[in-house]
């Protein structure tokens, strides 16, 4: 019987020469449900050279979005994120914050130690906030974790309207539209 | 009732390189029945029991990664007799004993999103 093949991934790819034949595949992947891989058994033939896998997390992590980034401040509701790696492109659907101000990410890993990092950047607020649109990352360390994102309410503005052809004569009535 | 006398056949599947196979082996009497089927150790040699005074055909099975895939002999045996065969068996030229696969690990609830580190195993034998 031959050896069981060790692939060793990086950033989603590895790559092994494998004698052709069934196989059982099984994974260790820190953060993740290693049971859950997928297929579970692969017959690795000639004449075919690239094989997919997928693996499952459980945790959950929660995003907290209120106006001051504390877990008793205002929420706001409709604040969106998204999964990423570490380039920043996204994976998954967004998820969006609810009147309690919690986004929430499922299927998420973690680990006591190792955890791999997960990346994630907000993609919108609720038009009246502003938001950080960079990428940002965190380990888990429990299945469950909710990390306060703050949300500031939009500055207020002094907006002037006035003729154009008389400097600084004031615009008594009318409307701006920002958009 | 007089005994039947008995004889047998070694059989010894050599591999052209070493190596050790498992080489599956059948025999049949001259009225076309299976009188044994079986595996050869793991060095390919068997000792298969038979009730001499007939003629037998032994046919052996290679591995997939060998060729011939199967070849047969004919061997008559005199009672109580002892009969070595011999099967040389080399690496299939056309089929390759291995080639440079690519594997794509990814998240499942994510899809594309890449497993960062981790390590896949393939294990023969246990399906």
């Amino acid at each position: 019987m031959p050896r069981p093949y060790v692939i060793n991934i990086t950033n989603g790819t590895g790559s092994e020469r494998v004698l052709n034949g069934d196989y059982s595949v099984a994974t260790n992947v820190t953060g993740y449900d290693n049971t859950s891989v997928q297929p579970a058994t692969q017959t690795i033939a000639a004449g075919t050279d690239t094989y997919a896998f997928t693996v499952a997390a459980t945790g959950t992590l929660t995003l907290h979005v209120t106006e001051d980034g504390t877990a008793g401040g205002t929420p706001v509701v409709g604040a969106a994120f998204a999964r990423c790696d570490s380039g920043g492109t996204t994976y998954g659907p967004a998820v969006t914050s609810d009147a309690s101000g919690n986004a929430v990410f499922s299927y998420v890993p973690f680990a006591e130690t190792g955890a791999p990092l997960i990346y994630y950047k907000q993609t919108a607020s609720d038009g009246d906030h502003e938001f950080n649109p960079a990428l940002v990352n965190t380990t888990m360390t429990a299945s469950t974790q909710t990390i306060e994102v703050t949300n500031s309410l939009a500055a207020l503005r002094t907006i002037a309207l006035t003729d154009g052809n008389y400097a600084n004569l004031p615009i008594e009535t009318g409307t701006i539209t920002l958009s | 009732m007089e005994k039947e006398s008995q004889g047998k056949v070694i059989i010894q599947c050599l591999p052209n390189y070493g190596g050790l196979f498992h080489y599956a082996v059948f025999l049949f009497n001259s009225k076309d029945e299976a009188v044994y089927r079986g595996t050869t150790s793991d060095e390919g040699i068997v000792e298969v029991p038979v009730h001499a005074g007939d003629e037998y055909e032994v046919m052996v099975k290679a591995p997939e990664c060998m060729c011939p895939k199967a070849v047969s002999r004919w061997v008559e045996l005199a009672p109580r007799g002892t009969c070595g065969l011999n099967f040389l068996f080399s690496t299939d030229p056309f089929i390759p004993d291995s080639h440079n696969v690519s594997f794509y690990f990814t998240d499942r609830n994510y899809v594309g999103l890449p497993i960062s580190k981790g390590e896949l195993y393939l294990c023969q034998g246990l399906m």
